[in-house]
């Protein structure tokens, strides 16, 4: 290859340092070789960034609803938030947004005022593309589509740290509003984060 | 290595991502712990980045035509999309660009208009900008340097591809020549990463 990677060197590289297994005489099972597989597997612990999903349904009543996706602990640095349709929007679902909710206070993730995802197809992606103050991004999939940021050189899918209240629960929310009753959908969460503080951490 | 990290930083992140292996009484099999196989390599669960490149002959014959190079499914998360001229270009190749086609519509990924006429082995082009932007052509005649245009931004632009629902959609090259036939290879590669649950590309 030509550009300077394979992925051919990053095996063999990794390879390489990982080394050849050899029984030296230890007996210890292949749980406390590899770590605690009860709580995640051994490639997600691999993972410097990790990746946590959860699918939402969108069944509000003529209503405005927030929808929990994930619930913030201590401080993290969110590297990437967006969703993927799994089930058809209904119609009349407007004003999507993320926003933070602690109780008391509600932050702004993305534009309040929001983006229309009525009928959106399986596989349309939503995501945050820009500062708080602009809208969430909605790549219909309808048809083939090529999202990205109108600067040349800034990727697609901004990031931003997100600081959880002291003492209280923290979410980041998903927030719509439909005249259906009820409106219909699901939409699958994705945010790839890492910790900033000791406690930072996503459920 | 060359793409933004290390060998050692890499060592040093999944040195650190293990940790301390301690017994705390799991009982999960070694297939929950190791994850399932029967799609990827380990390596492609462990870096999410992946690469794939394809060898794209050209030779049309006074036509304007599309090569398909992969087939996209779900939405991936495309990090850079870059060409290299393995064998030389016959002249008058012209308009070189990429795009998706998914039966239908046909979204630029970067915009028609790059002339690869008489490229040397070697030679390159890739996306530098957005997709109304050509695509950025370095000739391999002599020793180059291309960066952003703006200190601290990336030399190559990502974007998010998003594949047609329920139809084929294809990344492909396109060009017009006036030569019959043309000549030359292209191997176009690409680094990316899936999005969706479904996000995945298959060599055409």
């Amino acid at each position: 290859m030509g550009n300077g990677y394979s992925t051919n060197t990053l095996d063999s590289t990794i390879n390489t340092k990982i080394g050849t297994p050899v029984n030296t005489g230890g007996t210890a099972d292949l749980a406390s070789i590899l770590g605690n597989p009860s709580n995640v597997s051994l490639a997600a612990r691999l993972r410097s960034k990790p990746l946590t999903s959860a699918s939402i349904t969108t069944n509000a009543s003529n209503t405005t609803a927030s929808v929990t996706c994930f619930t913030v602990t201590g401080s993290i640095y969110v590297h990437r938030l967006y969703g993927v349709v799994t089930t058809v929007l209904s119609s009349n679902h407007t004003a999507a947004h993320w926003r933070l909710e602690d109780g008391t206070n509600t932050p702004a993730v993305t534009l309040a005022t929001g983006t229309t995802l009525s009928a959106a197809t399986v596989g349309s992606v939503i995501s945050k593309n820009g500062l708080a103050a602009a809208a969430l991004t909605l790549s219909q999939s309808d048809q083939a589509r090529v999202t990205e940021n109108a600067t040349a050189g800034i990727v697609p899918l901004s990031p931003f740290v997100v600081v959880a209240k002291n003492g209280a629960t923290t979410v980041i929310a998903y927030r719509y509003t439909t005249t259906n009753a009820p409106a219909t959908g699901v939409i699958q969460m994705f945010l790839e984060w890492e910790p900033l503080s000791a406690d930072g951490a996503v459920v | 290595m060359g793409v933004g990290y290390s060998t050692n930083t890499l060592y040093d992140v999944i040195n650190a991502s293990i940790g301390t292996p301690v017994n705390t009484g799991g009982t999960a099999d070694l297939s929950s712990i190791l994850g399932d196989f029967g799609n990827v390599s380990f390596v492609s669960r462990v870096l999410p980045r992946q690469y794939s490149s394809n060898l794209e002959p050209v030779a049309g014959s006074s036509t304007t035509e599309s090569l398909p190079i992969w087939t996209i499914t779900g939405s991936i998360y495309l990090h850079k999309l870059v060409g290299v001229v393995t064998v030389a270009m016959g002249s008058n190749h012209t308009a070189g660009h990429w795009r998706l086609e998914d039966g239908t519509n046909t979204p630029t990924v970067t915009s028609s208009g790059s002339a690869l006429s008489n490229l040397g082995v070697g030679s390159i082009c890739f996306k530098r900008g957005i997709s109304s932007s050509v695509m950025d052509v370095r000739n391999s005649s002599q020793c180059q340097i291309r960066e952003a245009a703006t200190a601290g931004l990336a030399a190559v632009h990502s974007s998010i591809l998003v594949a047609k629902n329920g139809a084929t959609t294809n990344l492909v090259y396109r060009y017009t020549t006036t030569n019959a036939p043309t000549t030359g290879t292209l191997q176009v590669f690409m680094e990316w990463e899936p999005i969706s649950s479904d996000g995945a590309i298959t060599v055409v």
